[in-house]
């Protein structure tokens, strides 16, 4: 599995390479090797918890997609079991899915990859009306990143971006709906390992309507798809009054995430002639955090140096 | 904010940042960046220029030798552009880039990356550097219009076994290599890189001799010396000392490094306010440790006198014939008999160091070391120099002594006074204070200043003991002489000295200290009313203070000194000569003597005098840096509780708020529009807080009619006394009382009323959503939310800025949309959010993103987005509880913390990410 570059992501993630070495993941023959995250999340739904379709997986589904419902509004993470079936419950404990505190009736889901995946079939099923569910359910933040892996997953499974669109837009039009909501769906393809594929189904909405898609995605990229660097605040750290200062210092200068930005900037990259000019701004800052923060042989530089030196002879001889 | 104006400044921060991005592709394009430095170079934009020596890091990786032609290039200026005329050459000495580099450190520029990366290229900068300004300070000195003097500046020799080589510079050249030289930032950086770099390469192994060899071989200043005699004084390595004895042999070497140890010596003073600098002052401090700040080329002699054969050997032949062909830092000194004499005399000083037999060994069981022990006939010769810098040094002892004590509140030790006393005493002769002191540091005048200042301590904090003790008429007539002593021409031009042993200061100080005290005789009064002619503003304004006890013992005297002050503060047209300053003709000799004689016999006789009107005729004058010393002394609270003191000041107070309007007025009815240096906001601040100080002890009618009524007149024109205002509100009213006690509640109402008649100025709302504020408005709106020059002015810990919510709540409505204001509306919230409820703080940022026309411009600018992120953080991580149980305060939280994080700050999505670690609900 090592071997294919795009799966390294998902292993390195160790909660990840058990499942995958959970023999009911992997398939025999293993022609379509699950790849990304919510392509994990759909076989693990399948086969660990659906159990290929029989009756009894059919109602772990259910009792999660409950216990998802329940998790939302519960209290440190913890739901009640009534109501629930008591044999799926069972069994979804034995599989250490979910967890059981010791002599109460309260359950928990043994990982939050697992409650992320669990809520994000309780929000499929309500894809239809997201922006009015969000709503209802109160815009718990807690929903965040289901609501990103659900806007990954339109992108993912769809022949086009249609559906993703769709709900960039819904969300997009609900008025009382926090603006976080919208971001969690326009960068739902960065929890992808297939972005720069992803990146390539959406490029019409992206460079659409004078690239605000394209630019707003680029601003979360630098925004959110970023680290502290633990060198940086070492040195603020001696200069700051307080660490809240020290760290608010050191993002000024973060850390990319590799995987994110490379396939990110190499779809930028072949697509530099299509953008317009407030979009090349963005990308520029983009370029200007990859080119400082990444070193001498790392991926793009040479191509980012010398998309810098054609745009500033244009922008010069304007 | 235009559209245009928008469209520019992203051009051209995207074009910075293209420029950056290629900066940095160096790695990976060398050819193609090394092209484009070379384009930048022929080009004329001084900002590529400037972003290319400031990213400095990936061209210094790999493509040194182009950055170092680039920078030496940029950075020396060519042939044309000299002019020895100005200031600045004293500092730029035909570097570019004065502001650069600053504070000059080893951490700063290229300097240190390069030395360690590529040191041939390292070097080649730092000498390229060097050698120009080390030229260019020696074609300055030749030059007479740079000092109104010229002199030519000889080479320093240094004879190395390759042949002699010349070094240029004298003891403040050599001294580059110390922060806190006067040179170039550029060249001190680059020179106390060098040094922190030679220090590694000796740590990591490297032979001493060879690596002082290299770093000399093509300087040709005498500041690479100076870093290589440190390193040498820092390491005491046999290699290191062997390849800087040639140095040695010259005994201008020893006089330079002795100035430098000289100033190493009284500390390198590290000035930071602001705190700007901390990271590289914290490395500063660090090398102002080392030790060969502690020592100087003479504790090196024993070290070669007592080392092994070879060092000895080798000192030995190079101190040979030292000093015997004497060695001139100038041409022009071989002219000057006394000035070579001292100078050899100085260098047979030196030579004295290099006889073995002037060496004690001294040995402890942890280490064994030699003490000089100078020649007999030197040390008499020394003697002498000591006993006046023995005498020097009892005098600055007793000045200190006197300005401790005057400065504190408790009554000096006894024991300490009689000895005091009795030395200066001895120091006191009878004819002291007859003949003008010269301003001059000097022996003589120091002595009587000295004099002066113990008298002047004694009577105002220790009286009693001094009658006891029988000192007191000593020290009357002490202060009396001083006080009639005449001024030395140099020291009545200079109006604004500041200067704390001045004879008169203290003369003003101690009499007025008597008067305080019941012992103000005749003449002790009328002296000091003549020292309220004095030309120094220092000693009217000791006299006004130390008045200010007098007013209950001796009312007469003091309403003189008021009257005479202010009566001579106003200078009418025809008594001054047109177009000489402050010249008086001889109308104005008369008036002055007259109004000298009138005070002097209301006083004589026991008379009030009768305040003047501040009416100033067009050629007039109005002295208000006089005026303000005598008002700022006055005990206003006794004096307004008087019925006869209330109605002379009220009218002064009008008199001189009107005078203040039409000054700060005239220009915008004259043509000639005023410029903002020509008003006179020293004037301005002082005297509005003081109107504000009279308005918190006036009844609200008189305070609203005397004080607010007419600032307020003056809006919108003259918003500069608004700022004023409400500043000297917060220090005489709002803020006055200690931090445990609320402000008053009249000082409540004023402060609001002030602020809601500037608030409901239609002027200002025409402001909200603009980038920036007019210079009129920007000081009177930042001040209304206690902010100042961008920084918060009442102390963080002051906990009744909440009583001020009302206010801030209209503040916000009217103006904070405006990005400058809601700046410092972020500053003041950074001081005190922790005295305000979380809900408070967070309603008001919500308001004004919800109110703004553009948020992300809003954000944008002065970084107030990232600021926004910075006051919820902290709001986060001290009031999560608080926060998450108020609904409304938390959605609106939230929703704020989701704008930022889509505007691209990107401690809000840090901010986000824990906000996803509540739980779903």
């Amino acid at each position: 599995l090592s071997s294919q570059g795009r799966l390294r992501p998902v292993l390195k993630n160790p909660f990840l390479l058990d499942l995958l070495t959970d023999r009911r993941i992997v398939a025999e023959g293993a022609a379509a090797v699950p790849a990304t995250e919510v392509e994990v999340g759909d076989v693990w739904w399948e086969k660990v918890v659906g159990r290929d379709g029989q009756a009894e997986g059919r109602e772990r589904q259910q009792a999660l997609v409950e216990a998802a419902r329940r998790l939302i509004n519960a209290p440190r993470r913890r739901f009640g079991d009534g109501g629930l079936p008591p044999a799926a419950l069972v069994s979804l404990e034995s599989n250490r899915v979910l967890i059981r505190d010791q002599g109460q009736n309260v359950y928990r889901f043994g990982h939050d990859l697992l409650e992320d995946w669990s809520l994000l079939r309780l929000l499929e099923q309500r894809r239809g009306d997201l922006p009015a569910y969000l709503q209802e359910l109160g815009q718990p933040h807690g929903l965040l990143r289901a609501v990103r892996l659900l806007g990954c997953l339109l992108l993912e499974r769809g022949g086009t971006d249609g559906e993703w669109v769709e709900l960039l837009w819904a969300v997009e039009r609900a008025a009382d709906l926090a603006p976080r909501w919208r971001q969690a769906v326009l960068t739902g393809p960065f929890l992808s390992t297939r972005l720069e594929e992803l990146l390539d189904k959406a490029r019409e909405a992206l460079l659409a309507d004078d690239a605000r898609f394209l630019i707003d995605l680029l601003v979360a990229l630098r925004t959110t798809e970023v680290d502290v660097d633990p060198r940086m605040v070492e040195v603020v750290s001696g200069i700051a009054d307080k660490p809240e200062e020290a760290m608010a210092l050191a993002l000024r200068y973060p850390l990319p995430r590799w995987y994110a930005w490379c396939k990110t900037l190499r779809w930028l990259l072949r697509h530099a002639r299509e953008l317009n000019e407030a979009a090349r701004h963005e990308m520029a800052r983009v370029m200007e955090v990859w080119q400082e923060r990444s070193g001498p042989g790392d991926p793009l530089r040479r191509e980012i140096g010398e998309l810098a030196l054609a745009w500033l002879h244009e922008a010069e001889d304007d | 904010m235009s559209g245009f104006t928008t469209d520019y400044q992203a051009r051209r921060d995207h074009a910075d940042r293209l420029r950056k991005v290629i900066l940095h592709s160096a790695d990976a394009l060398p050819d193609r960046v090394a092209e484009y430095l070379s384009e930048v170079a022929e080009g004329r934009s001084w900002r590529a220029k400037e972003q290319v020596l400031k990213t400095f890091v990936p061209l210094v990786d790999h493509l040194p030798a182009v950055f170092v032609d680039f920078a030496l290039c940029e950075l020396i200026e060519g042939p044309g552009e000299e002019g020895w005329a100005s200031y600045h050459d004293m500092t730029e000495l035909g570097i570019r880039g004065a502001m650069d580099y600053h504070p000059p450190a080893h951490v700063q520029g290229p300097f240190l990356r390069l030395l360690r990366t590529h040191e041939d290229e390292g070097l080649r900068l730092i000498h390229g550097l060097t050698n120009a300004a080390t030229a260019y300070w020696c074609g300055r000195e030749r030059d007479e219009r740079f000092l109104g003097y010229s002199r030519t500046p000889l080479p320093v020799v240094l004879q190395f076994p390759s042949g002699p080589k010349e070094l240029w510079g004298n003891e403040e050249v050599y001294c580059w290599f110390r922060h806190t030289s006067v040179a170039p930032n550029a060249v001190i950086s680059a020179l106390m890189a060098l040094e922190v770099w030679m220090e590694e390469q000796l740590a990591a192994g490297r032979q001493g001799d060879e690596l002082i060899g290299k770093v000399l071989a093509d300087s040709q200043s005498v500041a690479v010396l100076g870093a290589c005699v440190a390193v040498a004084l820092d390491s005491l390595s046999k290699a290191c000392l062997l390849a800087v004895l040639p140095a040695l042999r010259n005994p201008l070497v020893w006089s330079m490094d002795i100035h430098r140890f000289a100033k190493d010596f009284q500390g390198s003073p590290i000035i930071d306010f602001l705190g700007e600098n901390k990271l590289i002052n914290q490395h500063l401090k660090e090398r102002n440790q080392r030790p060969q700040r502690r020592r100087e080329v003479r504790h090196l002699i024993p070290i070669y006198l007592f080392g092994d054969d070879e060092l000895r050997l080798a000192a030995e032949r190079a101190f040979a014939g030292f000093g015997d062909d004497l060695p001139l830092p100038f041409e022009e000194m071989a002219m000057n008999e006394e000035a070579v004499s001292e100078w050899r005399a100085q260098v047979e000083r030196y030579k004295d160091h290099l006889r073995r037999e002037r060496y004690r060994r001294i040995e402890t069981s942890e280490w064994v070391g030699w003490q000089y022990q100078q020649a007999e006939e030197l040390a008499e010769e020394t003697s002498q120099e000591l006993a006046d810098y023995q005498l020097l040094n009892d005098l600055l002892g007793l000045s200190q002594w006197a300005a401790k004590t005057l400065k504190e509140d408790t009554p000096p030790d006894v024991a300490v006074m009689e000895q005091v006393v009795r030395s200066a005493r001895v120091q006191h002769r009878p004819d002291d204070f007859r003949e003008a002191i010269i301003s001059d540091p000097e022996m003589d005048s120091t002595r009587q200043q000295t004099v002066a200042a113990v008298a002047a301590a004694t009577a105002a904090r220790g009286l009693a003991w001094a009658r006891q003790q029988g000192h007191a008429d000593w020290c009357r007539a002490v202060l009396l002489a001083a006080a009639c002593s005449p001024r030395s021409r140099g020291d009545a031009l200079n109006r604004r000295s500041v200067f704390h042993l001045d004879h008169k200061l203290n003369a003003a100080i101690g009499l007025t200290a008597l008067v305080a005290q019941g012992s103000g005789d005749a003449e002790v009064r009328h002296a000091l009313l003549g020292l309220v002619l004095d030309r120094q503003l220092q000693v009217v304004q000791a006299l006004f203070t130390g008045l200010r006890k007098a007013w209950g013992r001796d009312e007469i005297l003091c309403w003189n000194c008021l009257g005479l002050a202010l009566s001579f503060a106003v200078v009418p047209g025809n008594t001054i000569v047109p177009g000489m300053g402050l010249a008086f003709n001889e109308a104005g000799i008369a008036r002055v003597e007259a109004l000298w004689q009138g005070h002097a016999a209301n006083l004589e006789e026991g008379r009030r005098p009768i305040l003047p009107l501040i009416e100033v005729d067009d050629r007039g004058f109005f002295l208000w840096d006089l005026a303000g010393r005598a008002l700022q002394g006055l005990p206003l609270e006794d004096l307004v509780r008087q019925p006869e003191a209330r109605a002379a000041l009220l009218p002064l107070a009008d008199g001189l708020l009107g005078w203040t309007i039409s000054e700060n007025l005239r220009g915008s009815d004259d043509d000639r529009p005023r410029r903002h240096s020509e008003a006179p906001w020293e004037w301005n601040h002082f005297f509005l807080g003081w109107l504000a100080e009279l308005g918190r002890h006036l009844t609200p009618a008189e305070a609203e009619s005397h004080v607010l009524a007419p600032v307020r007149a003056t809006w919108p024109r003259l918003l500069r006394l608004a700022a004023d205002l409400l500043d000297g509100l917060l220090r005489h009213q709002v803020a006055r009382l200690p931090p445990q006690e609320p402000p008053e509640p009249q000082a409540l109402r004023t402060w609001e009323q002030v602020c809601r008649d500037l608030l409901g100025q239609p002027e200002l709302a025409r402001w909200a959503d603009e980038d920036y504020l007019s210079s009129d408005w920007s000081a009177a709106v930042t001040m209304m939310i206690f902010v100042n020059h961008g920084m918060y002015v009442l102390k963080e810990e002051w906990p009744h800025v909440p009583l001020f919510g009302g206010i801030i709540d209209r503040w916000l409505e009217v103006v904070g949309t405006n990005h400058e204001a809601y700046r410092a509306f972020l500053t003041m919230l950074k001081a005190t959010s922790r005295h305000f409820p979380p809900s408070r703080v967070v309603g008001w940022l919500s308001l004004v993103a919800s109110r703004s026309e553009d948020v992300k411009a809003l954000w944008q600018s002065h970084n107030n987005g990232e600021r926004t992120a910075r006051v919820l953080h902290a709001l986060w991580q001290a009031s999560r509880q608080e926060l998450t149980a108020d609904r409304s305060a938390f959605r609106q939280f939230s929703e704020l913390t989701d704008r930022l994080a889509a505007s691209g700050v990107t401690l809000a999505s840090v901010i986000q990410h824990d906000l996803e670690g509540l739980n779903a609900g």
